[in-house]
């Protein structure tokens, strides 16, 4: 089997409502996916789709997906897409960095050989079950009272695990939002207080050693020196985030002890592949992990409930769903939604997820031989 | 003072000597470089170049420069072009990462500042250190003899630094080849040479101890980009006696911070479109200078202009730790940009112009790719 053609869409998705990033340092009001149609010699075609968050979170921006596709794709036509660690070294060869590019091309392929073998991803990569998987809320930072109102309202839509952004200039605002919180959750729910690197290692230290709450931290500071700085000096369970780019960020993060947990996101690693190597390395570590992708329609979203829902339980937490977020839907219906708090992936070979290019508008680039 | 414009140009390089090839089997034959043209309201222009070395040497390539620009470039209308860190603070605040898409920008504000100042670049990055840089050969991998003969042919020319490349496949021939290729240039070794052997990441730990156990002892060199990771590097550096250079691991302040903790390496390349620029290559200059370090100031590659801002920031740069400044113009068969520094027995010096002191050669760069402005 060969890859004939690589067809790219790029599409605005808006956000239901403008989202502050911890601090309020960063407004996002839409975001640019980019849509890839992988056809082959054998009439299977795979989907990918590649939406980074904005310009400005991580260094991956939705023009450098298209750029990094012109430069790979002459790379690509003609390899057998069932080959996908090849498919991943060719990448890795013609274009070194930008796993953000090759996340979106790697999906593609895992849609080809679950289409093939006839099997949905989710048991291609070790699942018993298409277990249904607890969607992660994404509660915007606010004063204390607001937060848990926000919390109210989700877990009234059947969230019992929520993501909480903290992180501002003032430390004893974080300081009460964090006791209001984990005294105020729901029973039974769960927290995770997301910083999104805003603290310097003495402003964690202050702040986690100030409160009562034993609730997971995630990505206290910027770089992971940091963060394994504050992981040995604080009681808090951590997990690790933007600062964990490839498998060698992993090992070190567990070599140091830096973190009881991490997310996993296959844009943020360069695809479905190396998102799945993480995975496994965590499950044998002992990780808990949240696995979602970086933004995206359901598409993306799926591909990351598939991976979720092969990974063990006890090892996974939550997963957060960009699609729900979003004003537009691309794939109207299709793939893990959120049903009463939980996403069940599809059992349809491949991601199950078949986008209609008459919804995606018009095609910004064809690459074939 | 405001940026008023900004024009970016694109343009392909034939690479002056065939085919070049770096090690694990990548080769080029031309490069495509990206130019930006800064204008102010007041009527100073800039200029600035990104020419990546291929797709395949470092996370860098050249529609990757033109996309990252497009992010950029509007962020920078408006802002004074001689505060170069707030320039690179909104750069950094448009798009995270992307040096090489952020370098033309940045060199063309502190042609913009040497101009305004009357100055200059050289001047600005802390002073001229007078007389010429010493400039570096790259001796492409190859068959042994040819390369001692391409040493030989740098020698006559007066060059004193000699970039070796390294890192044959084992089917090409090893370490057992690549031994014999170092030896093949060192053969010939003057006083006062000064010998890179560069594997460019291409070798594991195990490769590059059986190739470092083939040497004869005495022979003067230092070793360059041993390994592709900072694991493998450091895993290296335990158990060799060679001065180790790195080049493609550090991009940043972060890295050279990482390599001088982990003491990781005697000494670095810069690159000014992979550290992205002038104002961050000087950040990691001064860090590498504070710690001992030795240095080489380079390009990924590039044409007249990079070698401009290549040879301002070796201009300044301490001589007992500047060993050599790349000649980027030597690589590439086009030439963009009237800039006065002639090689003169293997050096070159920067001229004493405000700015930069290149003239763009309009006729070369052709239109515009793109135009941001107000």
């Amino acid at each position: 089997m060969k890859i004939t053609r690589i067809t790219v869409w790029q599409l605005d998705l808006p956000l239901s409502e403008p989202y502050w990033l911890s601090g309020g340092r960063l407004k996002f009001e839409k975001l640019d996916s980019t849509f890839v149609r992988i056809d082959t010699d054998e009439g299977v075609s795979g989907w990918g789709e590649g939406c980074p968050w904005g310009h400005t979170y991580l260094p991956a921006h939705g023009p450098g997906i298209r750029a990094g596709i012109e430069t790979l794709a002459p790379f690509l036509i003609g390899e057998d897409p069932r080959s996908i660690e090849h498919i991943n070294r060719v990448m890795d060869v013609q274009l070194p960095g930008h796993p953000y590019v090759k996340s979106p091309i790697d999906m593609a392929c895992w849609d080809i050989l679950g289409k093939v073998a006839g099997l949905p991803l989710w048991q291609l990569w070790g699942g018993e079950e298409a277990a249904p998987v607890a969607v992660n809320s994404s509660i915007s930072t606010g004063t204390p009272e607001e937060m848990l109102a926000l919390i109210e309202k989700a877990a009234a839509k059947g969230y019992t695990v929520h993501s909480a952004k903290v992180g501002g200039t003032d430390i004893g605002l974080d300081v009460d939002r964090i006791e209001a919180i984990s005294a105020g959750l729901p029973k039974g729910h769960k927290v995770t207080f997301d910083v999104n690197r805003a603290w310097q290692p003495g402003v964690a230290v202050e702040v986690l050693h100030s409160v009562k709450a034993r609730d997971w931290v995630e990505q206290p500071c910027e770089t992971l020196d940091q963060c394994a700085h504050v992981a040995g000096r604080v009681s808090n369970p951590i997990m690790l985030d933007e600062c964990m780019h490839t498998f060698g960020d992993h090992l070190e993060a567990w070599k140091r002890n830096a973190c009881e947990g991490v997310k996993v996101k296959p844009n943020r690693v360069g695809g479905l592949t190396r998102a799945r190597q993480i995975r496994d390395f965590g499950v044998s570590v002992g990780w808990q992990m949240h696995v979602e992708d970086l933004g995206g329609s359901a598409l993306a979203d799926t591909a990351a409930i598939h991976l979720a829902a092969s990974t063990p339980e006890a090892n996974r937490l939550a997963s957060w769903l960009c699609h729900y977020h979003l004003s537009v839907d691309p794939v109207p219906g299709q793939g893990a939604r959120n049903i009463n708090g939980f996403a069940t992936p599809p059992s349809a070979p491949g991601l199950g997820v078949e986008p209609d290019p008459a919804q995606l508008g018009q095609e910004v680039a064809t690459y074939e031989r | 003072m405001k940026i008023a414009r900004i024009e970016i140009y694109s343009t392909h390089l034939p690479y002056a000597g065939g085919t070049y090839r770096l090690s694990g089997g990548r080769s080029y034959t031309g490069f495509q470089a990206t130019f930006a043209r800064v204008l102010t309201e007041c009527g100073l222009e800039g200029w600035g170049e990104s020419t990546p070395f291929g797709s395949t040497y470092i996370a860098a390539h050249a529609r990757g420069v033109e996309a990252g620009l497009a992010e950029i470039a509007p962020a920078l209308i408006g802002m004074d072009p001689r505060r170069h860190d707030r320039i690179y603070d909104a750069m950094d605040g448009a798009l995270m990462g992307h040096a090489h898409a952020k370098t033309p920008l940045d060199v063309a504000c502190w042609d913009i500042a040497g101009k305004a100042a009357g100055m200059p670049v050289c001047d600005l990055l802390g002073g001229r250190i007078p007389g010429p840089v010493p400039l570096i050969s790259s001796i492409g991998s190859g068959d042994p003899q040819a390369m001692r003969e391409n040493v030989a042919r740098h020698r006559e020319q007066g060059f004193l630094g000699h970039s070796v490349k390294v890192g044959s496949t084992e089917a090409e021939g090893g370490p057992m080849l690549d031994a014999e290729r170092v030896q093949a240039c060192l053969a010939d070794r003057r006083p006062g040479e000064w010998f890179l052997v560069d594997a460019n990441g291409g070798m594991s730990p195990e490769q590059a101890l059986r190739f470092l156990a083939l040497l004869p002892s005495g022979l003067d060199f230092t070793f360059e980009a041993p390994c592709p990771t900072w694991r493998e590097t450091l895993s290296l550096r335990k158990r060799c006696t060679v001065p180790l250079l790195l080049d493609e691991l550090v991009q940043s302040e972060a890295d050279i911070a990482q390599a001088i903790a982990t003491d990781a390496c005697d000494g670095v390349g810069l690159k000014i479109s992979k550290q992205g620029g002038l104002t961050t290559t000087r950040r990691q200059r001064d860090l590498a200078r504070a710690s001992g370090l030795i240095m080489s100031v380079q390009e990924t590659t590039g044409s007249d202009i990079a070698f401009a801002a290549i040879l301002h920031m070796a201009q300044s740069t301490p001589r007992h730790l500047l060993r050599c400044a790349l000649d980027s113009r030597s690589m590439v068969s086009l030439t963009t940009a009237q800039f006065d520094a002639p090689v003169q027995n293997g050096g070159a010096e920067a001229p004493d112009l405000p700015g930069l002191g290149v003239t763009p050669d309009l006729a070369v760069l052709g239109q515009p790719i793109a135009i941001y402005e107000e």
